[in-house]
């Protein structure tokens, strides 16, 4: 057993999928809650024609939340022509909908509408589009926005899903990342976004280093540690993507006197920088914290006992990546954990 | 040109046209200070000089018997220098003159010592024996097909005349044949040709092991001649026995076979002897004076002579495999292991051969509808004398089957299906059979093919090959494969029922030969561990059928190399 199979489990603790059955609740309130504003917009003249997920479930890169909250990015979609003039009258439609069915704190942001749902510890964002032919624009202004602040805005939702889920290799002008890089890649944003749950104790500034941030950052400095076989090496992979993040002129921009800029752009339409205006605090205290990062993966390298080296590993990315007891001895059968699968082999 | 390159190089030389046609070259070469020669190259017809030049020594008849030159021929006091064949050799034919010199130089060096040194010359002589024999006669010498083993005593051998000169094959050729032969199958097709009752008697043969001191007649020196000298030489208890012989057995038409080994290789050429009357048989000088003699060349079928001249290795005779399933690619590892030797052989399938799979099998249309294992064993024991093959139509598991896993050193498991293969494993593992057993298979596509062997005395099982590489859990798929699971990979022609896994005899055939090379290197002590093996094919049918291919296939780079099995993860091999 090495240290591939702690992060094995690792992952297995933190990976959050729709299906899960922890989040059976909050896809429940979500479905039914989705089913109320369908309802709303349809009897108010401008009925939703799609909806989708949005964000990293739609991705596979996912994390169940340390406090046990869960985040759901609903986008709804209505037609361009159906549309009001005004995109915050929609928005109160949702609102209107979440205070009806008891939501705390729904409030219209400026991207989307956001409330809470207590007892769930759910916590629910609602953006709200319009779809002409394939463009799409979204509903920016929050409630007491002035005209020029509220606007129709052009947006891809689908073409940052699918920049992400592109199997291709950004480092290597866009080779192809075989099946179990791909995976691995999935699986470093997952690490390091617990990594910055873990780190950042304070929630206001945990909440500056965004999801999607990490992700455009590791999906542009992926770098795949897998032997011929197959069998991956996270542990290497995160060192050298962070190393690769660290190196890359076009993410932290070195301030002077160890202060740092961050700009990650969004690769897609509107192809906005999603640190914009946090100004180098964000940006330094990232820079730092990665850095010990790769130190103590190096310190990890080095040490050869996999208990001390998972001691390690569990201070940067908490208490989830599990620390092996000493073997007791006892064994117990273990067996594929599918019943069928179709081979492609043949004699 | 080459007239011009050879004076450059200080060899005297003159050219002329002969009444052929040929161009021919004379040079002259001084040996040491006691021998001269003259070597006459025929330049050949076509002017492209793919072929060597033909080089004569000439005034042949002053030397001798010569190593490495032949007789005249005809008219022309000139003998062939065996210089090398063509076909071994890489020819600069853009520089007929480099050629032409380089070829020279190589004749005079392989003459050079035979002539200057008698003790070399007659060493190499008795090196090519057989050449000298032939060179014996002027004329094409016959040729008698000898169906015995080398043996120092005195063997006694029938010989029969040929069906008819205008037969084919071994129905144009006498056939001598030692009453020993036990150990050839009952489908060999050599021995219906001796028991083909077209074929008639002709007498009895002698064969004889005659020690290295021989040496071979010279051109048309009378056999009866060079026969009297070898008997004299003779050691006493040998001239015994031929004496009993000659006085027991009384002929018109005999045979003496001979052997003889040189360096290791033995050596068979024959005489015909022949009377107008019934006589005793010319084992002993006072009775060769009655007999004509004449020289015969012997195609010899043995077992030490046959086996590693086509590249099949004795050592592997006594060695007992046992193949399970006989699809494509075990019809391809039966006919590896009969071409490497191997004499004790199970396949074991309980299938029928369809026409279906005619291009990629090794059976052809006559088996089709026959059983796979009788078929097999039929088609590969015709034409292997020392093949035993037991035949066994059962299921993998059956109790017939499993005693013949239990005897044997080897097991080849070619089934194909993980599932049966993993269920056997689990089987022979409860059996704590203790056997070496090769898995393979290949996958569709020609995407490429696998073999693993479970050494028996080493980490490293079956299951490690099933270990997924990303969760270190036990997998239904192999971690070799070089598709990703879950896909259609069958192509189906007329619906449910007649799915098929596409794919050639070229990867039946690959993937057949690597897993007979394992089963060989493991039971000669070549590989003392558990490995893998894989060959890694083209993706353009896999992309064509829109298969995915995994992690394994784009990264993996050691095609045909043997590789650790163990798997640190494995959860039967760290129990």
């Amino acid at each position: 057993m090495g240290l591939q199979t702690q992060f094995n489990k690792f992952h297995k603790k933190i990976n959050l999928t729709r299906q899960d059955q922890a989040y059976k609740n909050a896809r429940e309130k979500d479905d039914s809650i989705l089913e109320k504003i369908r309802e709303s917009f349809k009897k108010e003249g401008h009925p939703i024609i799609s909806d989708f997920i949005q964000g990293s479930l739609k991705t596979c890169t996912a994390i169940k939340s340390v406090d046990g909250d869960f985040d759901i990015d609903r986008a709804i979609v209505i037609d361009a022509e159906k549309a009001p003039d005004n995109p915050v009258d929609v928005k109160l439609i949702v609102l209107d909908v979440l205070e009806a069915r008891g939501f705390k704190n729904a409030t219209i942001k400026k991207p989307c509408v956001t409330a809470d749902y207590a007892s769930l510890n759910l916590h629910i964002d609602f953006p709200v589009y319009t779809k002409d032919g394939d463009k799409y624009k979204l509903a920016i202004g929050r409630k007491n926005s002035t005209s020029e602040n509220r606007k129709w805005d052009n947006s891809d939702p689908n073409g940052l899903q699918e920049w992400v889920n592109d199997d291709r290799y950004h480092q290597k002008k866009w080779d192809v990342l075989t099946d179990v890089e791909f995976k691995q890649f999935r699986r470093v944003v997952q690490y390091l976004k617990r990594w910055r749950d873990e780190q950042y104790t304070s929630s206001s500034e945990r909440k500056k280093v965004y999801s999607i941030g990490l992700t455009v950052m590791v999906k542009k400095s992926f770098c795949p540690s897998a032997d011929d076989e197959g069998t991956p090496n996270d542990l290497l992979a995160i060192k050298d993507t962070v190393l690769c993040i660290l190196s890359q002129s076009e993410f932290f921009i070195d301030l002077g006197d160890d202060k740092y800029d961050l700009i990650v752009k969004l690769p897609k339409s509107p192809h906005r920088d999603i640190f914009n205006d946090h100004g180098s605090t964000v940006a330094t205290k990232l820079r730092n914290k990665f850095s010990t990062l790769t130190k103590k993966i190096i310190e990890v390298e080095i040490e050869k006992d996999l208990k001390k080296q998972c001691e390690i590993l569990q201070k940067q990315f908490g208490v989830d990546f599990p620390i092996p007891e000493i073997d007791g001895g006892s064994s117990k059968a273990i067996y594929a954990t599918s019943g069928v699968s179709s081979s492609s082999q043949g004699a | 040109m080459i007239l011009q390159y050879l004076r450059e190089k200080g060899i005297e030389c003159t050219r002329e046209r002969n009444q052929s046609g040929y161009i021919t070259i004379t040079s002259s070469h001084t040996l040491n200070l006691e021998f001269s020669i003259l070597i006459k190259g025929y330049i050949p017809h076509s002017s492209n000089f793919t072929e060597l030049p033909l080089f004569m020594l000439c005034d042949r008849s002053k030397f001798g018997q010569l190593a490495h030159v032949g007789w005249k021929q005809g008219e022309k006091d000139e003998g062939n220098i065996c210089a090398g064949s063509t076909d071994n050799l890489s020819l600069n034919f853009g520089k007929p003159e480099l050629l032409y010199y380089d070829a020279l130089i190589r004749a005079v060096e392989t003459i050079k010592p035979c002539i200057i040194d008698p003790e070399e010359n007659n060493k190499q002589i008795l090196k090519e024996f057989e050449a000298h024999w032939i060179w014996q006669k002027s004329e094409h010498m016959n040729r008698i097909f000898c169906v015995s083993s080398f043996k120092k005593q005195i063997q006694e051998l029938s010989v029969k005349l040929p069906v008819s000169q205008d037969a084919g094959g071994l129905s144009r050729q006498y056939m001598a044949w030692n009453n020993t032969n036990k150990d050839f199958n009952k489908i060999y097709t050599i021995q219906s040709s001796w028991d083909d009752t077209k074929r008639k008697l002709n007498g009895k043969a002698c064969q004889i092991s005659i020690d290295p001191q021989i040496h071979p007649p010279l051109r048309e020196q009378n056999i009866a001649e060079w026969w009297e000298e070898q008997l004299l030489a003779l050691n006493g208890e040998t001239k015994r026995k031929l004496r009993q012989f000659s006085r027991r057995n009384r002929a018109k038409e005999f045979w003496i076979i001979c052997t003889t080994t040189v360096e290791n290789e033995v050596i068979w050429y024959a005489i015909k002897c022949s009377s107008p009357t019934k006589e005793k048989v010319p084992l002993c000088r006072e009775k060769i004076s009655k007999w004509v003699m004449e020289a015969w060349a012997v195609d010899v079928h043995s077992k030490e002579q046959l086996l590693p001249r086509s590249g099949a290795n004795l050592d592997l005779s006594s060695q007992k495999v046992c193949l399970v399933g006989c699809g494509s690619v075990g019809s391809l590892i039966a006919n590896a292991l009969v071409g490497a030797g191997f004499q004790n052989l199970t396949f074991i399938d309980h299938d029928i051969f369809e026409i279906q799979n005619l291009y990629r099998h090794r059976l052809d249309m006559l088996s089709v509808s026959c059983d796979k294992v009788s078929a097999l064993k039929y088609t590969f024991e015709f034409g292997h004398p020392w093949l035993r093959i037991t035949a066994l139509k059962d299921k993998l598991l059956s109790d017939s089957s499993k005693k013949e896993y239990l005897e044997a050193d080897c097991i080849i498991v070619a089934i194909g299906s993980p599932t049966e293969e993993k269920y056997f494993d689990s089987f022979l593992s409860t059996e704590n059979s203790n056997k070496a057993i090769i898995y393979t298979w290949l996958e569709g596509h020609s995407i490429g093919g696998h073999a693993v062997l479970v050494h028996p005395d080493s980490k490293g099982c079956l299951q490690c090959a099933y270990v997924d590489p990303e969760t270190s859990l036990p997998s239904l798929n192999s971690n070799l494969n070089f598709f990703l699971p879950n896909q259609a990979f069958g192509k189906d022609i007329g619906g449910c029922g007649n799915l098929f896994l596409p794919y050639s005899q070229i990867d039946a055939s690959q993937t057949a030969n690597m897993a007979a090379k394992l089963a060989i290197e493991y039971l000669t002590g070549q590989i003392k561990k558990s490995v893998k093996i894989s060959w890694k094919g083209k993706r353009n049918h896999a992309e064509k059928a829109g298969l995915k291919l995994s992690h394994r296939y784009y990264r993996f780079q050691k095609s045909l190399q043997e590789l650790d099995l163990y798997n640190e993860e494995c959860h039967v091999c760290n129990k």
